[in-house]
């Protein structure tokens, strides 16, 4: 009797829930598109990871290959190449994260303080051209100052200093440097938007108390604005932590120019993926490599959001 | 809720994976139907034989052919003029397609791992035919050519074709051109009588010293030399010339040594010497500066006159086609005699792509590219009275208005195009050009290794790891951009621990049995 | 309250680095108006030792590559941009509606796709070889670009803030259609969160090389970056592409530095003209966005 009753009852709640599908079956449409793209630029391509497992082979093909497990991790290992390249893209991308953030932060908590209308909104306007130029533009750029022959820098700046000129290209010992300074020039503008957004979103009432109160105006960036800011310092951090296996394509392989002599310094795991696929051809070490980012990549989006939601649920990703 | 998501991933999962084995079945079917070879060329060989090929018999097919150039105006024109004139020899139709040079491996790649159809490639010793076919991107073609490329089994002698062979399979159809090398540099005739360069003054690399420090000083704007890291006359003076680097991977025999002792080329002493010799060069300023990282064609700072002259690997006519390049008149110093290595036998070779919907007609067009003058004059210098007028039977020249600058067919690729002793010659080449060719390719000295190719397949991550640590090095070395007292030894290091010992008996090991086997 | 030192002082520190921004940009153009043989001479420097407009000569003179290169990028970004837009929302804006059943479900399977991928190489193959994005101008639309979760999320978040439940119910009861509701209300309200992505949108597609580099074999569907791309490597690219037929200036040797400079700034050009008026838009937008989502 009970049985058959609470079968009713998920019966009629299974038909409920028909019913409000087909009521809103217009928007399930409307999503037709956006699921399929993602079915198959996403969803599908996860399936093809069984490639790192095999031994690829050109006339066997996709299924075809045979079988040879964790052979492609055991050569990505053992060559030494898996252990530059991590390093590389952690490396870099901590100092991105720490370097950026100082800048942006500096830039906005600053920008907020000019009164000038005209000179802030100049300001910000320039200090954000370099987010709109593309990677291959940023490699000219850089070409233009370091070009060993006849670049500014060996040309306008060290040869009046005296100073012998400099194989940009070829020592790995500046790249480095360049890298994290082309890196801030190209994303501060960005990130400091980002943070002028949120101090104008804070509520002028606490400074105009704070005013009364006589608060000196660093004391007000250190009581107000510095603590507000906080969450969302905070999760810009943890989001880009959560993305620190993954780099910037373009900025690790545009702008050293393929210099084989900048390889030690300049190669992380997108750049390894995708010269091991088209200069090597070698298949099985590309994507066993692109699924060592793709796995570990992973552990650490789920652990930064892990933080995420420990520190502020509501901008959790899930 | 929960067991509701349960059912609908399970829903979604089997989408997706019927999908995915929908893509995956029609995978199996391509792969299955990519006819074998040996099937292929016994059907075919029903309705065709050796002699000749009766093209009513085959079943239509559109072959594209891909090798590195740039894509010349008229191209069009002539893939529709060698279509016409192959549908009634092979039933064929034809797609020339160059690829830049620049991403001509990274698009050939790619194209492999798409399995994208096509059905005639350039490759070449130097380009990695031997992984290529380890990897089963090319397919072994011996069967095919005796059953449809008489012309070409009989034009090329077998110690050269041998070259081309991996583990004693022929891969594809070496070209027809000059088979050995003598390295040496190019220099503008102007230049070089004005500081009296020539064969005469010239016999090795170090009496240049002295006269290129006269061009620094008297041509204030120009460099002496103009090198990039791939082509520095320190390569061309150690690789293939003073070493016959046995293909991929660590591991070279001397030219000079009587026995076959495979050694670390970069660990001798006369590389050591010609890599002093190149920091001495580049230091006193005799290179361009930015030598090590320059991508542009060496040429082209000849042309801007912003160089005198370059490296480049010797073969008769040479002046003349770099002249032609540069846009003035060159002269070229050879430093070394004529050696013929498995590289420089093997250094054009047209190769069949797994890919190819039918291996067969793919050797039937490039066996004529071996016989057929009409068909390699065509793709070689486009169409007659268009791109090019006849001066003579077998010479020709621009139509009147038109210059190198705006020919409109200027592939230029002849040097891979199959028989190059069928091509015209142009009437500001030597008329004998391709005369000269059988002369110096007897005059080589022969390798003591020519024919060796090595397989790499058990050392294959030792010889990427190998590859990765040359392109860090050598670039700074050949053009002395670097110390070499100081690099050469860290650069030794960086082998060793990338494992080349282990390659380099490997090599020692198929070279003893090389040698061996052709004792017999 | 504040000292006028201290005012002086961040007046300076923007100067400053405001020209660092702009100064290499400037740079690239001294350059490319500078004559080949000074730059040899002397190298580059941000006031040309001999002023030339030989360079644009050079490249106009048979701007085939150029019109061939910006057509391509043209039609790509405008077509990509409202395929993009439109996917999207179409995703977005029924994740936002808290009525619709297995909503938590179905914006999960959005956020998985921003947690894992399979690589490069599976996805490039599919494309490829099962999709048949190949030297086809649709292979520089589709893979990749037109859809991530990141917007999608960012346009649920903001439909969500912006859109309140009682007009939809409101006009549910007026007897208008779902599809009506979207178009006719949502949408109109909804123009800033639009307005964003499409910049975000743009700026990827116009910025573009990525796809090219894999998907494109032949030059005539190259985006103008990626051509550019090829210049910077190898500067013969811009000489052996050549349709022109006109032979008075490619007789000359190219100028290899200052060609290579001018080809910099047309290709980057566009932008650098167009941005500063758009921004307005995009920082509006991020305050929607990257603060909420």
């Amino acid at each position: 009797m009970d049985n058959i009753r609470s079968k009713a009852i998920v019966a009629v709640k299974d038909w409920g829930q028909w019913k409000a599908i087909i009521r809103h079956k217009a928007l399930y449409m409307l999503m037709i598109p956006g699921i399929l793209y993602l079915l198959i630029n996403n969803y599908i391509p996860m399936f093809g990871i069984i490639i790192a497992f095999k031994n690829f082979n050109y006339t066997k093909g996709f299924l075809g290959s045979e079988w040879v497990y964790f052979n492609n991790f055991k050569y990505l290992f053992a060559t030494g190449d898996a252990f530059i390249m991590t390093r590389n893209t952690l490396g870099y991308n901590a100092v991105f994260i720490i370097v950026n953030l100082f800048l942006s932060l500096a830039m906005a908590l600053l920008l907020n303080e000019v009164r000038q209308n005209f000179a802030k909104r100049f300001y910000q306007t320039t200090l954000l051209l370099p987010f709109f130029l593309s990677m291959v533009v940023v490699a000219y750029l850089v070409y233009a100052l370091l070009n060993p022959a006849s670049g500014l820098v060996n040309m306008s700046i060290l040869k009046p200093l005296g100073i012998e000129p400099v194989s940009w290209y070829l020592e790995t010992k500046y790249w480095p440097y360049i890298l994290v300074i082309a890196n801030a020039w190209k994303g501060v503008g960005y990130g400091g938007v980002i943070y002028i957004a949120a101090i104008t979103g804070i509520d002028t009432e606490y400074y105009e108390a704070a005013t009364i109160d006589g608060a000196k105006k660093w004391q007000q960036i250190r009581y107000i604005t510095m603590p507000l800011l906080t969450p969302v310092i905070t999760i810009m951090t943890i989001l880009s932590i959560g993305r620190i296996f993954y780099s910037d394509f373009g900025l690790f392989y545009q702008l050293p120019m393929q210099s084989g002599t900048l390889l030690p310094v300049v190669n992380v795991i997108d750049t390894y993926v995708y010269t091991s696929l088209t200069t090597l051809g070698d298949i099985g070490m590309s994507s066993a490599a692109g699924l060592y980012q793709s796995v570990v990549g992973f552990l650490l989006v789920l652990l930064s959001n892990l933080l995420v939601r420990k520190i502020s649920p509501e901008n959790a990703l899930y | 809720m929960k067991r509701r998501y349960g059912t609908l991933l399970l829903a979604v999962v089997f989408i997706i994976t019927s999908a995915l084995s929908g893509c995956g079945s029609k995978a199996a079917s391509e792969s299955s139907s990519t006819p074998s070879v040996a099937a292929v060329s016994t059907a075919a060989a029903a309705a065709t034989t050796a002699a000749g090929i009766d093209p009513k018999t085959l079943k239509p097919e559109h072959l594209v052919f891909v090798f590195m150039g740039t894509i010349p105006k008229n191209l069009e024109a002539v893939n529709a003029e060698a279509s016409k004139y192959l549908t009634e020899k092979i039933n064929a139709t034809i797609e020339i397609r160059p690829i830049e040079w620049g991403s001509y491996t990274n698009k050939t790649n790619l194209m492999f791992a798409s399995r994208e159809k096509f059905d005639l490639m350039f490759t070449a010793s130097w380009m990695q035919e031997a992984s290529q076919a380890a990897k089963e991107q090319i397919l072994p073609i011996d069967d095919l050519l005796k059953d449809y490329a008489p012309d070409y089994l009989a034009t090329i002698p077998l110690d050269v074709r041998e070259a081309g062979f991996i583990n004693g399979k022929a891969y594809g159809l070496t070209g027809n051109k000059e088979w050995a090398a003598d390295k040496g540099l190019v220099f503008s005739k102007e230049i070089a009588d004005k500081y009296g360069i020539s064969s005469e003054t010239i016999k090795t690399m170090s009496d240049l010293t002295p006269y290129l420090e006269k061009i620094k000083v008297g041509e204030p704007g120009m460099v002496p030399l103009q090198a990039r890291s791939a082509d520095s006359p320190m390569v061309g003076q150690m690789s293939n010339n003073a070493y016959d680097v046995l293909g991929d991977g660590p591991g070279a025999i001397s030219r000079a040594a009587a026995d076959t002792k495979v050694v670390n080329m970069f660990e001798q002493a006369d590389f050591m010497a010609a890599a002093k010799l190149a920091r001495e060069w580049f230091t006193k300023g005799y290179f361009n500066k930015d030598a090590a990282s320059v991508t542009d064609m060496t040429y082209l700072a000849v042309k801007a006159g912003k160089a005198a002259g370059y490296n480049q690997s010797g073969k008769p006519g040479l002046a003349f086609q770099e002249g032609r390049q540069a846009g003035k008149e060159m002269i070229y110093i050879p430093l070394d005699k004529p050696y013929m290595t498995t590289g420089d036998a093997a250094s054009a070779i047209l190769a069949v792509p797994t890919t190819a919907s039918d291996p067969a007609r793919s050797v039937m067009f490039a066996n004529l590219l071996h016989k057929d003058k009409y068909l390699v004059n065509l793709i070689n210098w486009g169409i007659e009275g268009k791109d090019y007028v006849k001066e003579s039977d077998n010479v020709i020249k621009y139509p009147d208005g038109m210059t190198a600058a705006n020919s409109t067919y200027n592939l230029n690729m002849n040097w891979l195009m199959g028989n190059q002793l069928l091509d015209y010659t142009w009437k500001t080449d030597d008329p004998k050009l391709y005369e000269l060719y059988k002369p110096f390719n007897d005059s080589a000295e022969r390798s003591k290794a020519l024919g060796f190719t090595f397989d790499t397949t058990s050392v294959k991550n030792e010889v990427a790891a190998y590859n990765n640590v040359v392109l860090q090095y050598t670039g700074a070395i050949y053009t002395g951009s670097l110390d070499p007292e100081v690099v050469i030894p860290k650069f030794v290091k960086a082998l060793k621990d990338a494992g080349m010992d282990k390659v380099i008996a490997e090599k020692q090991k198929q070279l003893d049995a090389f040698v061996a086997a052709k004792a017999k | 309250m504040e000292s006028k030192k201290t005012n002086w002082l961040i007046h300076a520190l923007f100067i400053f680095c405001s020209a660092t921004a702009i100064l290499p940009v400037l740079l690239v153009a001294a350059v490319s108006f500078s004559s080949e043989s000074s730059i040899n001479k002397y190298g580059y420097s941000f006031i040309p030792h001999e002023f030339s407009l030989f360079a644009y000569n050079y490249i106009f003179n048979d701007p085939h590559i150029i019109i061939r290169a910006y057509s391509v990028t043209i039609f790509v970004t405008i077509v990509g941009t409202l395929a993009c837009l439109i996917i999207t929302s179409a995703l977005a804006y029924p994740l936002s509606r808290k009525t619709l059943p297995y909503r938590n479900f179905l914006t999960f399977f959005v956020v998985l796709t921003i947690l894992f991928n399979g690589g490069l190489v599976p996805w490039y193959i599919l494309f490829k070889t099962y999709l048949h994005f190949s030297d086809n101008i649709g292979a520089l639309i589709v893979p990749g670009l037109m859809l991530n979760g990141f917007s999608v999320l960012i346009m649920r978040t903001f439909f969500i803030n912006t859109i309140p439940p009682e007009l939809i119910e409101a006009a549910d009861m007026d007897g208008a259609g779902e599809l009506r509701i979207f178009v006719q209300i949502v949408i109109p309200l909804s123009k800033p969160v639009y307005a964003t992505i499409g910049l975000f949108a743009t700026l990827a597609y116009w910025n573009d090389w990525y796809n090219s580099m894999l998907f494109q074999i032949n030059p005539d569907n190259f985006s103008m970056q990626y051509v550019l791309q090829r210049i910077l490597l190898n500067i013969q690219y811009l000489s052996q592409n050549t349709r022109s037929t006109n032979a008075s200036s490619s007789l000359a040797a190219l100028p290899a530095e200052t060609s290579r400079m001018a080809m910099a700034l047309i290709a980057a050009g566009p932008i650098i003209l167009v941005y500063p008026f758009f921004q307005k838009y995009f920082i509006k937008g991020l305050t929607i966005g990257a603060v909420k989502g």
